[in-house]
């Protein structure tokens, strides 16, 4: 098992990803899963379903409005065009804001699932103390909600890695800059180079085994049975 | 969760679209006429009525697809989706005139042959190069001596703007555009084309980091008409709609800048014994289907061209690059 130079910039340039989009999500999805936890809104149900889109879009229509849309005629094409970003697809950060919204459900819905569960005591009682709401959230929330936001970041990441079908449609194929590993796996298979592909396929298959395999034995420990994705114990 | 999302990408990834076409057997009678003609002579040569078991490819082809080798029912076969608009158009002549059904996979050259090895039902595989024809030839899952050229691809440098390419296609030499789409050289004839074009013209190394590759030239095509590149090497094929020139501008390659993007067909082993396949592969040669191929924007060996692979149709010079 042996990778190429292409093969290892392709992983490096997945963790990148990963990471950035991991990380992005935490911070957007924190607020919109303590949002849909909490709130009596009529929006509850629209803003969830947004949310949950891309669990049962097909990649291809994602990355497909994607393109259309970061495109010099699309709506946020015009607007990084004016912004003087130029336009998005065939760019890292392109993949990067695909990808947070592709992998969003996967981080909201484990850090409302958590917030939910907490139910209004804990946070009615440090109210009580005098806990401002920032404190409240730091102190009360953050510590008690913790392996909903560890299953969070878990998930978004190996989410992002597994990712194919929209990079493929915005990515444009780029060393360094979009190729990413399932790609350049795609890459191997339609070239006939199918050793290449055994060995970036089976690496991704093993990190993706280890990862589950991590979760569920954290989870286990924690006593937060059914705490990945969407269903709660 | 994710395994089984993991899952459904992976068959979505692997099963290529089907469609199914719908045809009738209106001529019985010249079936089983064909079917006489066809073997007579072996009929003489070995004195035998079991046919099938006593040729060679038939021997081959009996014990693996025994369901297969009947006649009956539609044939499955396996089309280079580069290909789509006018094997439709094929298919449909040939359903018509022969009265024989047809099923067509579309997908990329490379996942056919990948599923051909590992036993898809397809009796006829139109490729969308010459390598993968062969590769399958050196298996031996072909029936010898059915492997032949039944289009050649034309590519083009185009733009969605109507303005970006003049005739010098200055825009390429200059530099003067974003991005630069072409199919994946590595996986794709039309970007192994574009490659030797750039290599042709003196500017691989220039544009490389312009770049944007398609996984198959459908995908590059889209990176153009949406704007988001503002040139690529696109199939002649893609922007001929109806006979006309869609809009834009382009800019045909220097003949002989690139070898013939040769497509190839072969019968494979499965249909060896099947009528309606070995039809197929003559309709595909007649005067009828070598007009619909060259209406796409495909050349033909016939043509007699063969070092140039872009013999213009009538159309393309009389809509003079702008």
């Amino acid at each position: 098992m042996s990778f190429s130079n292409e093969d290892i910039g392709a992983i490096w340039l997945t963790l990148r990803l990963a990471t950035t989009v991991t990380l992005l999500l935490l911070v957007i999805g924190t607020p919109i899963g303590w949002w849909l936890a909490r709130t009596q809104s009529w929006w509850k149900g629209p803003v969830a379903a947004i949310v949950a889109l891309p669990l049962v879009l097909p990649p291809t229509v994602i990355g497909f409005y994607l393109l259309l849309a970061m495109g010099p005629n699309g709506p946020i094409g015009a607007i990084t065009l004016a912004l003087g970003l130029g336009t998005l697809p065939f760019t890292f950060w392109g993949l990067v804001i695909a990808s947070v919204f592709y992998s969003m459900p996967f981080v909201v819905q484990p850090i409302q699932n958590a917030i939910e569960s907490l139910g209004d005591r804990p946070l009615e009682v440090a109210a009580t103390l005098r806990a401002g709401p920032w404190d409240r959230f730091f102190t009360v929330v953050l510590p008690l909600a913790k392996p909903g936001f560890i299953t969070a970041a878990v998930l978004g990441f190996a989410h992002t890695v597994g990712e194919f079908g929209v990079v493929l449609m915005i990515g444009g194929n780029i060393p360094g800059e979009t190729r990413v590993v399932s790609v350049q796996i795609y890459d191997h298979v339609e070239a006939l180079e199918y050793t290449q592909a055994h060995s970036l396929a089976l690496t991704m298959v093993v990190f993706s085994f280890l990862v589950l395999l991590a979760l569920q034995i954290f989870q286990r420990k924690f006593g937060q049975q059914g705490m990945v994705y969407g269903v709660r114990g | 969760m994710i395994q089984a999302r993991l899952l459904s990408v992976l068959l979505c990834w692997m099963s290529p679209i089907v469609f199914e076409y719908q045809g009738e057997y209106q001529d019985e009678y010249q079936d089983t006429h064909h079917f006489k003609g066809e073997y007579q002579d072996e009929y003489q040569d070995t004195h035998h009525f079991t046919i099938i078991t006593h040729h060679p490819a038939h021997a081959a082809a009996n014990g693996l697809n025994a369901a297969y080798s009947d006649n009956e029912g539609p044939i499955h076969i396996a089309v280079a989706s580069n290909f789509n608009a006018p094997m439709k158009a094929i298919t449909t002549a040939f359903q018509a005139s022969t009265g024989y059904q047809i099923r067509t996979s579309f997908g990329s050259s490379g996942k056919l042959l990948a599923q051909t090895m590992s036993g898809a039902p397809f009796m006829v595989f139109f490729s969308a190069d010459q390598d993968k024809p062969a590769a399958l030839e050196k298996s031996g899952l072909i029936v010898p001596g059915t492997r032949f050229t039944y289009a050649v691809g034309g590519l083009t440098l185009w733009s969605a703007n109507p303005t970006l390419i003049d005739a010098q296609a200055s825009v390429l030499k200059e530099g003067r555009f974003n991005k630069l789409a072409l199919a994946n050289p590595r996986v794709a004839p039309y970007g192994t084309a574009a490659l030797e074009v750039l290599q042709f013209l003196g500017l691989e190394e220039r544009t490389r980091s312009k770049w944007v590759q398609g996984e198959n030239i459908a995908q590059t095509f889209q990176f153009v008409s949406t704007g988001n590149a503002d040139i690529g090497f696109v199939a002649l094929s893609q922007i001929i709609v109806d006979g006309n020139i869609r809009q834009g501008s382009f800019w045909q390659v220097p003949p002989g800048s690139h070898r013939p993007i040769n497509q190839d067909v072969v019968l494979l082993r499965r249909g060896a014994t099947n009528l309606a396949a070995r039809a197929l592969l003559e309709f595909v040669q007649s005067e009828e289907a070598i007009s619909i191929i060259e209406s796409h924007g495909y050349g033909h060996p016939s043509a007699g061209k063969s070092g140039n692979p872009l013999k213009p149709t009538p159309y393309i010079q009389a809509a003079a690059t702008p």
